[in-house]
């Protein structure tokens, strides 16, 4: 199979350039991009990208595949690459490449931390734990399994255009998260934060984000949820 | 519906609410002016000016023609601060970014007077 990957070291190249390798699969086996590009390393060890639990767990493989954000671990060659049987490995886009498939996430983990993604509670501790009602608890699911892979963040044209003003989709459904929380007593310091014309209202509801992740997450739902407490 | 509405004191909050609501506005004139040609499929010219020359539909006619502007300004001024940024223009993107805002504002302060002229000429 054809193996395109995008190459780009800041201190040594004067732009970045694709490398092309043939890589041979194993018959009979449905490998994950990652595998792949593992055996791409073995040619050429070189190749630099992030990865550690290979099972789509921690978020640190999330790459372009043949055009469209995923976790490079999840992804079956079968579901990506077309009868040209190609595989095009680009970074993520819209962020500084600091080598190869690997991207410099400092503006988005800013945008993650401007939406304080913890408890807020003035309340005095209670003995033991604060409780919550399961339907209470049942209102977090579909946002608590972020794992911040960026990968829908990177794939929104919004985030692109303004990455330092636009939280962008990870980190708005953090948002979210808190303020559907029924332990949390911040909602309208946090909602206060939220009103500008940028941190929330650039998203255009176009919808890239659901498409990619990899978790199956909606953070354009929990974008017109607050849009909603905003309003009303 | 819009119920207390919180945080119209936010900039972001008030343009989306000014949005939507000229949204809705704009397109319940429309349909009414598609719904009136249709009624009258041989308009004269008098029906026509006893249409606008009518106060309630004067007056409906400037608010809408009021809410067309701040819906204009709104998305030119988002459009502008989309695409004319720092990314794009480096340094440029302000003084670009502040001449492109006067001149939408002229155009747009130039339509309201030049409508109600033509509205209230009827
Ligand atoms: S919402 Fe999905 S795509 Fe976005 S960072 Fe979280 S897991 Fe990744
Ligand atoms: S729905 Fe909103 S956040 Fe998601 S990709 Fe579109 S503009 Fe970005
Ligand atoms: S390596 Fe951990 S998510 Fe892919």
């Amino acid at each position: 199979m054809l193996v395109s990957i995008y190459r780009y070291n800041p201190e040594t190249d004067d732009k970045p350039y694709t490398q092309s390798l043939e890589i041979k699969l194993p018959e009979g086996k449905d490998l994950m991009v990652l595998d792949v590009l593992a055996l791409a390393k073995q040619e050429d060890p070189s190749v630099a990208y992030r990865r550690s639990c290979r099972e789509g767990v921690c978020g640190s493989d999330g790459m372009n595949i043949n055009g469209t954000n995923g976790l490079a671990c999840i992804t079956p060659v079968s579901n990506v690459v077309g009868p040209d049987n190609k595989l095009t490995l680009r970074p993520l886009p819209g962020l500084p490449v600091i080598r190869d498939l690997v991207v410099d996430l400092t503006t988005f983990y800013k945008q993650f931390e401007k939406v304080k993604p913890y408890l807020v509670n003035d309340q005095p501790a209670p003995d033991k734990e604060r409780l919550q009602s399961p339907e209470e608890r049942k209102k977090l699911d579909g946002l608590y399994e972020c794992i911040l892979c960026a990968c829908c963040s990177t794939s929104c044209p919004s985030f692109w255009w303004n990455p330092e003003k636009f939280i962008g989709p990870a980190g708005l459904l953090q948002a979210y998260r808190f303020l559907a929380d029924s332990r949390d007593t911040s909602t309208e310091q946090r909602l206060e934060a939220l009103g500008d014309p940028f941190s929330v209202f650039r998203c255009r509801g176009i919808m890239n984000c659901v498409s990619v992740c990899p978790k199956g997450l909606n953070p354009t739902r929990a974008i017109g949820h607050i849009k909603s407490m905003l309003v009303s | 519906m819009v119920g207390k509405l919180n945080y119209l004191h936010n900039r972001g909050v008030l343009d989306w609410v000014i949005q939507r609501t000229s949204a809705a506005l704009l397109a319940i004139y429309t349909i009414g002016m598609i719904g009136f040609l249709i009624a009258n499929p041989n308009l004269e010219f008098e029906t026509w000016r006893n249409l606008f020359s009518s106060p309630l539909m004067r007056v409906f006619s400037l608010v809408t023609l009021l809410f067309l502007c701040g819906h204009m300004w709104v998305g030119m001024w988002t459009v502008i601060t989309d695409y004319l940024t720092p990314l794009q223009l480096g340094s440029y993107a302000k003084p670009i970014q502040s001449l492109c805002q006067i001149g939408i504002i002229s155009l747009i302060i130039f339509y309201a007077i030049w409508g109600t002229f033509v509205f209230w000429s009827i």
